[in-house]
């Protein structure tokens, strides 16, 4: 298990986390919100909110089996689950 | 399926669910919970087997769609939905998962003389509790590599 303040959004009806200092900027559009990270930029639905120290599990191999994106880990935030994003390997999800 | 009958007087005491039309059994040992169907969320670009994740107990918890895995025919829209708590895995490495069933039935002792051992995957065998079919599950498989 690690800890990290991540940036919690919002897609569709998934949440996702993303490491904090891998984000670089914030642009509203009518999309959405256009998350700048170092290397990328993620589109969300909205910014749902910061988590400070959030708790952050590795993904189980029975999991894995039938999601293969790349992420940190996953974790729980005001009763909600939530992927972390990897930020060198952002979810397909976050990019289209 | 390998007519390999296991051998031996003893039973396994297991859970019996409904997963669409079939009738499986999942080994009392690995399960921790059975709760009415937890709300999940998706997760973009996972198989089908997998119905999303949700929270319990303050944990995330990947939630399968047991008659998926099983390749059941889907049954009647189930009453009472349930998922099932189950975990596998070494102590070391011990895994909760969640399996969306259509219904918990009841807790049965299967002889193990009765069961008749093969199958792919997920079912380890099968047996015939009360003139129905049972497949029993092995969560282990879900832990190998595909």
């Amino acid at each position: 298990m690690s800890e990290a303040t991540v940036l919690l959004l919002r897609r569709g009806l998934t949440l996702w986390g993303v490491p904090r200092e891998q984000v670089v900027g914030l642009d509203a559009s009518a999309a959405g919100v256009r998350v700048g990270l170092r290397s990328t930029s993620l589109l969300a639905d909205e910014v749902v909110g910061l988590v400070r120290d959030l708790e952050i599990r590795p993904v189980g191999a029975m999991m894995r089996r039938y999601w293969q994106e790349h992420c940190r880990g996953v974790a729980v935030h005001g009763g909600l689950p939530l992927v972390v994003v990897d930020s060198d390997h952002p979810p397909r999800a976050l990019l289209e | 399926m390998k007519a390999a009958e296991e051998r031996g007087g003893g039973s396994v005491p297991c859970l019996l669910v409904q997963a669409g039309d079939d009738l499986c059994a999942v080994p009392i040992a690995v399960v921790r919970r059975v709760v009415r169907a937890l709300p999940t969320h998706p997760l973009p670009g996972a198989g089908p087997e997998l119905v999303g994740l949700a929270e319990f107990g303050g944990e995330p918890l990947a939630i399968l769609d047991l008659a998926r895995l099983l390749n059941a025919p889907s049954g009647a829209k189930a009453v009472y939905p349930v998922t099932i708590v189950v975990a596998a895995g070494s102590a070391e490495a011990r895994e909760l998962i969640g399996l969306a069933a259509d219904a918990a039935v009841e807790i049965v002792a299967v002889p193990t003389s009765g069961i008749v051992t093969g199958g792919a995957g997920l079912v380890r065998g099968e047996t015939t509790i009360g003139g129905r079919l049972v497949r029993i599950i092995d969560l282990e498989a879900l832990r190998a590599s595909p």
